[in-house]
């Protein structure tokens, strides 16, 4: 299993985010996650990459486990190792504002898979070609608009191959025409067999790519399955009301 | 371990051999001027005066060379104490509280205590006058006899100002701030070409002798003096030296009584050639004072620029050193272990809450108790790096709190270590949002550098004082000083202000 999550649990104080969730997905397929807001979705994404620990239950990434309480002091070796194959992409893109696109989608394959730095350049041109902007290789963020900036932060995480990519509300952030970008390129990368989670609102992106889809409520996945049986036959209450009215 | 030792103790007893024909440092200060110790007239850099002489030649009796040591007036004991220094040769008068905490040798020089006042106040003003009614300003040279005879014998209606220089308080006289200065009269007498509109109202107060002082534990070495003084009288080549700076009056008789007891103290030279003294003062070697910025330019110029190269100096090579401790200390404090958050702290709250000179103080003059001696420049680049460091890391944590999560979580994500998503991502634009403040602080830090003269360096603001102090030529130093300044900060800020722009224009691409 690329993903193996059993009784995943986190609590934030008092506040019980995370409940009990069991999630797996395998190489090659593509998920998508969603659910109302505050139903545990994003946290639960964060855990797979070490960006928020849990306290109980277990995680794996190709067999390898995520800890308890994962620090990223004390773990440091252990998540660099997860994070190599666990991309991330944040809904608000993150892209590191005082470098070129350029610079942002090398850096890690310098520093971290310690490629060279024409080997590098020419992955972050052929990656910028495949986001359809080539053209923007010299610009800054704060130059791009917001899709062209998501899709520099997916070209970005491509740009260290990592086996399986997590997507956090990709195009939450942007306006229609923007997000109707993002969701190509997602679309694309799907198509290209890229192993995929996918957080999201939007219900025609998650039904697109995705092979099977996670409802998230409370703190629990209440049902998994095809898009077709979740939004034509919703087994559960929760997963009929939010397929009805996406919220 | 034994012959560890034995190889330590022989070389223990090797240097301390090799010392003995080491030059014999004295400690004075220019600042302080004449008769002392003052900048020569015709070569600023360096120092003449009677106790430039004397100390020459003390030492040439001592088979040994005489080595000049600059340090604060009122800090000289310290200097002696630190081991900075072998003597303190510098009009220091013998008093109890010295003689009771370091080795004093016979006297050198007979002084009274003369009272100036302007020529022009009525003639019935005097000292007698301050134990009167009415309300005085008098001042003094700070932690000198003078002032002590000052707080015994006035009343409360005397405010008495104290000057780290001598002609402070002369000046002050003249410009009718202070009603009357009490001067020693070496003083009184060298400074008198230069202040004309002053006289001495009364005879001396407070007869007492300047000595030279060495550590308590350096008998033999006071001895040695004690013997070449005795014979410096006997010969007449003390009063030759007092002479030639116009100071030689009748008061130094004394000189010769004591010189004439020298058997007692087992010195007994061939030829006792007891120079009759004489009240005639030749003319002194204060030279003229310099007139016109022009003059004074063309004449100390040279060496303001001196002295303006070691502000810069010391300020380029403990900024970055400063900027980078800040960082680190930062750095610590936010994403460091937990353990260290306690003394982090400590550090940037005790730097930041106690005054740059008693840092410098401490490591200058404390440090070497515990034998850790660190040379005066060292000490400077360590103590300005240290306590402007406290201030940087403030800044930097400020700025570093300011970066978005989110920059160290993309980085993190991308397999990118905790040090290289710092190095590489948050502290660069941590960086960018700091260079106006830091910038700020190098400026500070720059005119800081004058606070280094405690421990005894002459940068810029010190040799203003020292050449204001032997020249009088005040205001035309301080038009040159002035714009020396503003020539090394202007170009410092006209650079952050390109840097800023540089950057700025990056980041809001």
């Amino acid at each position: 299993m690329m993903i193996e999550a059993k009784g995943v649990m986190k609590r934030h104080g008092t506040l019980e985010v995370l409940r009990g969730v069991d999630f797996a997905l395998a190489a090659g397929e593509v998920a998508a996650i969603i659910g109302p807001s505050g139903g545990g979705k994003s946290t639960f994404l964060r855990t797979l990459n070490g960006l928020e620990p849990f306290h109980a239950g277990t995680i794996a990434i190709e067999g390898v486990s995520i800890p308890h309480g994962v620090d990223d002091r004390r773990d440091a070796a252990l998540l660099q190792s997860i994070r190599r194959k666990v991309g991330f992409v944040f809904q608000q893109f993150h892209l590191f504002p005082h470098l070129t696109v350029r610079d942002n989608i090398i850096e890690a394959p310098l520093r971290v898979a310690r490629i060279s730095r024409d080997e590098a350049v020419a992955r972050a041109e052929k990656l910028l070609a495949r986001v359809d902007l080539a053209s923007k290789i010299d610009a800054y963020p704060r130059q791009l608009s917001g899709g062209q900036q998501q899709r520099v932060a997916i070209a970005r995480t491509l740009a260290m191959e990592p086996k399986v990519i997590l997507f956090d509300e990709p195009t939450s952030a942007l306006d229609p025409l923007m997000a109707a970008e993002v969701s190509a390129v997602i679309t694309d990368l799907a198509a290209g067999g890229q192993s995929m989670v996918v957080v999201t609102h939007a219900m025609a992106l998650a039904r697109r790519v995705a092979g099977r889809i996670s409802v998230f409520a409370g703190g629990v996945c209440v049902e998994s399955g095809t898009p077709g049986r979740i939004f034509e036959a919703p087994q559960e209450a929760v997963t009929r009301a939010f397929v009805a009215h996406p919220r | 371990m034994t012959r560890l030792a034995w190889l330590g103790l022989a070389l223990l007893l090797a240097s301390a051999h090799a010392a003995s024909a080491e030059p014999l440092v004295y400690c004075g200060d220019q600042e302080g001027g004449g008769p002392y110790i003052y900048p020569s007239p015709d070569d600023p850099h360096t120092v003449i005066g009677t106790d430039v002489d004397i100390a020459a030649a003390l030492a040439r009796h001592l088979g040994r060379e005489a080595r000049f040591q600059q340090g604060q007036w009122d800090r000289l004991p310290d200097l002696l104490g630190a081991r900075k220094c072998d003597v303190v040769i510098n009009g220091y008068e013998r008093t109890p509280s010295r003689v009771a905490t370091m080795a004093a040798s016979l006297p050198y020089q007979v002084y009274g205590l003369a009272f100036l006042v302007r020529k022009d106040r009525d003639p019935t003003f005097g000292l007698e006058t301050l134990k009167g009614e009415g309300r005085f300003h008098v001042g003094a040279l700070t932690g000198s006899s003078a002032e002590a005879w000052l707080r015994a014998n006035v009343g409360p209606n005397v405010v008495i100002a104290t000057y780290d220089g001598n002609t402070d308080a002369m000046r002050e006289v003249e410009t009718k701030k202070l009603d009357g200065t009490l001067q020693d009269t070496p003083i009184a007498t060298f400074y008198a070409p230069r202040f004309p509109e002053l006289e001495a109202r009364g005879e001396p107060v407070g007869h007492g002798y300047y000595v030279v002082y060495a550590r308590s534990d350096d008998r033999a070495l006071i001895e040695g003096i004690d013997h070449a003084l005795l014979e410096m009288i006997q010969s007449g080549e003390l009063r030759a030296i007092l002479h030639r700076y116009g100071v030689w009056d009748a008061p130094q008789k004394e000189l010769l009584e004591i010189a004439a007891h020298a058997p007692l103290f087992g010195v007994v030279t061939a030829t006792v050639a007891l120079v009759e003294s004489s009240s005639v003062a030749s003319a002194s070697p204060l030279g003229a004072r310099p007139r016109g910025l022009f003059e004074v330019a063309r004449r100390y110029g040279a060496i303001l620029i001196e002295s303006a190269g070691l502000t810069v100096l010391l300020s380029v090579i403990s900024f970055p050193i400063a900027v980078l401790l800040g960082l680190m200390i930062a750095v610590g404090r936010i994403w460091g272990p937990r353990v260290l958050a306690v003394p982090l702290t400590l550090y940037v709250e005790v730097l930041r809450g106690t005054p740059l000179m008693l840092q410098l103080y401490f490591v200058f003059f404390f440090l070497p108790e515990l034998g850790v001696n660190i040379p005066a420049f060292g000490t400077a680049i360590l103590g300005l790096a240290v306590n402007y460091s406290a201030y940087e890391s403030e800044i930097y944590r400020a700025g570093l709190q300011a970066v978005p999560r989110g920059q160290m979580e993309a980085a993190l994500s991308l397999g990118l270590s905790r040090s290289q998503a710092l190095s590489r991502v948050v502290i660069p634009q941590a960086f960018r949002s700091v260079i106006p403040p830091v910038m700020n602080d190098f400026i500070a830090l720059f005119k800081d550098t004058s606070v280094c003269s405690v421990v005894t360096l002459i940068e810029l603001t010190k040799r203003f004082s020292v050449l204001s102090q032997s020249t009088q030529a005040t205001i035309e130093l301080m038009v040159l000083t002035a714009l020396l300044y503003l020539a090394m900060s202007w170009p410092a800020s006209k650079a952050a202000r390109m840097l800023e722009h540089r950057l700025g224009v990056e980041t809001r691409g």
